[in-house]
């Protein structure tokens, strides 16, 4: 199983690499040199455009095999260690990516939007690239960890919040990418931002949910709800951020681009209190990060 | 004045300003380390734990300091700033309440002609008759799950249709309940009971010191797995109320015992004497567990015990736990230092081992054994369950919101030169305008295919 697992993550990094590529050309390879065709007026610039080479759909076929190759690194890996993957850094980064690639996928079947992959899945890819560079030997869990079913959904949940903040993320950047590329080879201003408001809607409460999950574990485990630990802080401060996105984009003055820079900076924040372990210490740096 | 704050308040702008501050804020006491929650905020060990950060620092160690930078989460700056944002929350709810449900039970069931000649209202025309249109936009709506108002005035059919209304109370409900948990969590910080450091030998009974309370600890237990990191912790307590037992559970890390509002959690262990103290009439002084839950020069466990009646205090230190041997002490010996109480100067010291007794200053004291002792937080915060109840109404209320998107809509429909026209429009800062252009196009269609 460990090794099936391994193989799995190898394959899945394969995968998401190919893929990255094909997103990134297909968007600003592909359609940029069509857009400038089409300012320069050649012939059947109009089409090349419009109508793919191929690489779209490529992208598209090597992500759902990326994901399926988590999928089964997941399942695999907690035969192997008989829990979810929480008990290490390893396990947690490589959990993440399949987060943000199942929510872009998601949001793909949904929009058939192909350019918000060109920011997405690479940063997927470096996600599982750094999982793959950490051991992932499967240690004992301390008792602390040892409350299944909360940590179970505790992790769940905050894969689902962080995978859509990704896709958020990737919405943001394109919107204020748009008025330094060509026109027509990123998708309508309005689509990207009604791609990053819903994911933020799903998104926020989910991470309202991380947070409160955390605070019950904490509570049972350690007889507080909240002690300010900096693993609290931090999600606390990603919270903070998705919220005040949520008011900013009603406001005049704040909607549009402003907003749009409020979701790259949570999205900074995810990867703050995601990867904080390496950071801050306290009791939320259980399991270490291998070596 | 108070009109000024009030609308201050109410601002979706003060929200986002407040919002952003906090989050500033906690990012401040994320980033930089904070001083644990047992050191005060002003006194010697303040400045103890001050000249530990020093080095990192420098120069402007005082002065973060002075601002609460190292213990952000307790100034009264951010609880100024969560009191401004409960209170500027309450402010909104209650100014919205009222538009939430002006707007779901007494809508405006027309609008004026003008405002459907606007570039965001949909418009079709059809050769239908106008009863026919309305009939078939009753149904496209009614097809989305849309509840329908209509209403005739000269000649012309005003309809007025929204959905999911009753979700739209959810961003009142989770706002509202932000406040109570806001509410509930300063409650607690008052209210709250607790002890992080209860010590309990085993063998051993303790006063809790709540409610007349005492817990006896049978036994503790650590276990390994076979690379010695640990697998379970785990204590047998008996738990006493005025002396009679009302209470009794093995707890474990994730498993407290709870007895009427107060949890006695496992939290950390240690070793114990097994001490028994008799003076030279033969009189007991002292026959119980000494938990050595200290630390003395060179790592050594340590604890005390007074001897009742003899205005006496003695110290047991255990060999040391740092690494190479103890010269002072060797393995199965405990170290007893006599002192009069209150007076630093030892009358007497000596070491004996396990089994085996020692005389200083006329009492003898007998190393029966070597235990272990329990350390369990004992806490007791009736705040608790607002604050569950608190988070859950929080969730439920943004899922209502977020889910079941509240949308509005109204149609004006008037006889046309051959049939009818329908134009629709939707107001509000979410898309719904391409589904209102949809059914607009779908009341036409049907309309005219018949
Ligand atoms: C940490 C504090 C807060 C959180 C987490 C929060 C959360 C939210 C969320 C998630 C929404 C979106 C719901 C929706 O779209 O209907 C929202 C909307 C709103 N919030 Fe807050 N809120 C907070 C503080 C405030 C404060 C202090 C105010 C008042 C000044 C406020 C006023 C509003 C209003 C008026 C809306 C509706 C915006 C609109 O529909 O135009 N919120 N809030």
């Amino acid at each position: 199983m460990d090794k099936m697992s391994q193989y799995m993550l190898v394959a899945a990094l394969i995968a998401l690499a190919l893929a990255s590529v094909f997103y990134v050309w297909e968007t600003f390879g592909r359609r940029t040199l069509a857009a400038r065709a089409v300012t320069a007026g050649g012939p059947g610039a109009q089409v090349a455009v419009a109508d793919a080479d191929g690489s779209g759909k490529y992208a598209s076929l090597l992500l759902w095999n990326g994901l399926a190759f988590l999928t089964l690194w997941m399942i695999f890996r907690a035969v192997y260690t008989g829990h979810g993957p929480f008990s290490n850094m390893h396990e947690f980064a490589a959990a993440f990516a399949w987060g943000i690639v199942a929510a872009y996928t998601y949001v793909e079947l949904r929009t058939r939007v192909r350019a918000i992959g060109a920011i997405v899945v690479p940063a997927a890819l470096a996600v599982l690239w750094y999982a793959s560079t950490i051991s992932p030997d499967a240690r004992p869990l301390v008792p602390a960890l040892q409350n299944n079913l909360l940590l179970t959904v505790h992790v769940a949940v905050s894969i689902v919040a962080y995978g859509t903040f990704a896709v958020s993320f990737g919405a943001a950047v394109l919107y204020l990418l748009r008025e330094r590329v060509p026109a027509g080879i990123l998708p309508d201003a309005r689509v990207l931002d009604e791609v990053g408001y819903r994911s933020i809607t799903v998104g926020f409460p989910f991470m309202a949910l991380v947070i409160i999950l955390g605070a019950l574990w904490a509570d049972v485990a350690w007889g507080r709800y909240w002690g300010w630990d900096p693993k609290e802080t931090a999600s606390l401060v990603t919270w903070l951020i998705y919220g005040a996105y949520l008011h900013a984009r009603t406001l005049r003055g704040w909607k549009g681009d402003r907003s749009a820079a409020l979701l790259v900076l949570g999205f900074g924040a995810v990867l703050f209190t995601y990867f904080g372990n390496l950071f801050f210490g306290g009791l939320h740096s259980y399991a270490g990060i291998g070596r | 004045m108070i009109r000024r704050v009030w609308q201050l308040l109410l601002s979706v702008r003060t929200a986002l300003v407040l919002i952003l501050l906090l989050a500033a804020a906690t990012l401040v006491g994320t980033l930089v380390i904070q001083a644990p929650a047992v050191v005060p905020l002003a006194g010697p060990d303040r400045d103890a734990w001050l000249d530990k950060v020093r080095p990192r620092f420098g120069v402007w160690t005082d002065a973060l300091a002075l601002i609460g930078v190292f213990n952000v989460f307790r100034t009264w700056w951010y609880e100024a700033l969560l009191g401004a944002l409960a209170l500027s929350v309450s402010a909104c709810s209650i100014h919205r309440a009222r538009t939430l449900w002006r707007e779901s039970y007494r809508p405006h069931l027309r609008l004026a002609a003008s405002m459907f000649e606007r570039p965001t209202a949909a418009a079709a025309t059809t050769t239908a008759r106008l009863e026919t249109a309305v009939a078939s936009l009753r149904r496209a709506l009614a097809r989305r799950g849309y509840r329908v108002v209509a209403v005739e005035r000269d000649g012309v059919t005003h309809v007025y249709a929204d959905r999911h209304r009753l979700a739209r109370f959810g961003t009142l409900l989770s706002h509202l309940s932000l406040v109570l948990l806001l509410v509930a969590a300063g409650i607690g910080t008052q209210v709250r009971w607790d002890d992080d450091a209860f010590v309990v030998p085993e063998g051993s009974t303790r006063d809790v010191g709540l409610d007349g309370l005492a817990v006896r600890a049978d036994s503790f237990v650590a276990e390994y797995y076979p690379t010695g990191e640990p697998k379970d912790y785990r204590s047998d307590l008996v738990l006493y109320r005025g002396g009679a037992e009302v209470g009794r559970k093995t707890i474990r890390v994730n498993d407290p015992l709870e007895y009427d509002g107060v949890r006695f959690y496992q939290s950390f262990f240690g070793p114990s004497a097994q001490m028994r103290v008799t003076d030279a009439s033969g009189r007991r002084v002292y026959d119980d567990g000494v938990a050595l839950a200290w630390r003395v020069d060179g790592d050594r466990p340590a604890g005390s015990l007074s001897l009742d009646g003899t205005g006496l205090t003695a110290y047991v230190v255990a060999p040391s736990t740092g690494g190479q041997g103890d010269v002072l002490i060797r393995p199965g010996e405990m170290r007893v230092e006599l002192y009069r109480s209150g007076s630093s100067a030892p009358l007497a010291s000596g070491n004996v081992t396990q089994g085996g007794e020692i005389e200083l200053g006329g009492l003898r004291f007998a190393f029966v054994r070597e235990r272990q002792f329990t350390g369990l937080r004992v806490a007791r915060d009736p705040t608790v369950p607002l604050i569950w109840t608190a988070s859950v109404l929080f969730v439920l209320g943004l899922s209502a919101v977020f889910a079941l998107p509240y949308r509005r809509l109204w149609a004006r429909l008037a006889v046309a030169d051959a049939g009818a026209r329908v134009a629709a429009l939707t107001v509000g800062r979410r898309e719904g305008d391409d589904e209102v252009a949809e059914i607009v196009r779908e009341a036409a269609t049907a309309v005219s295919k018949e």
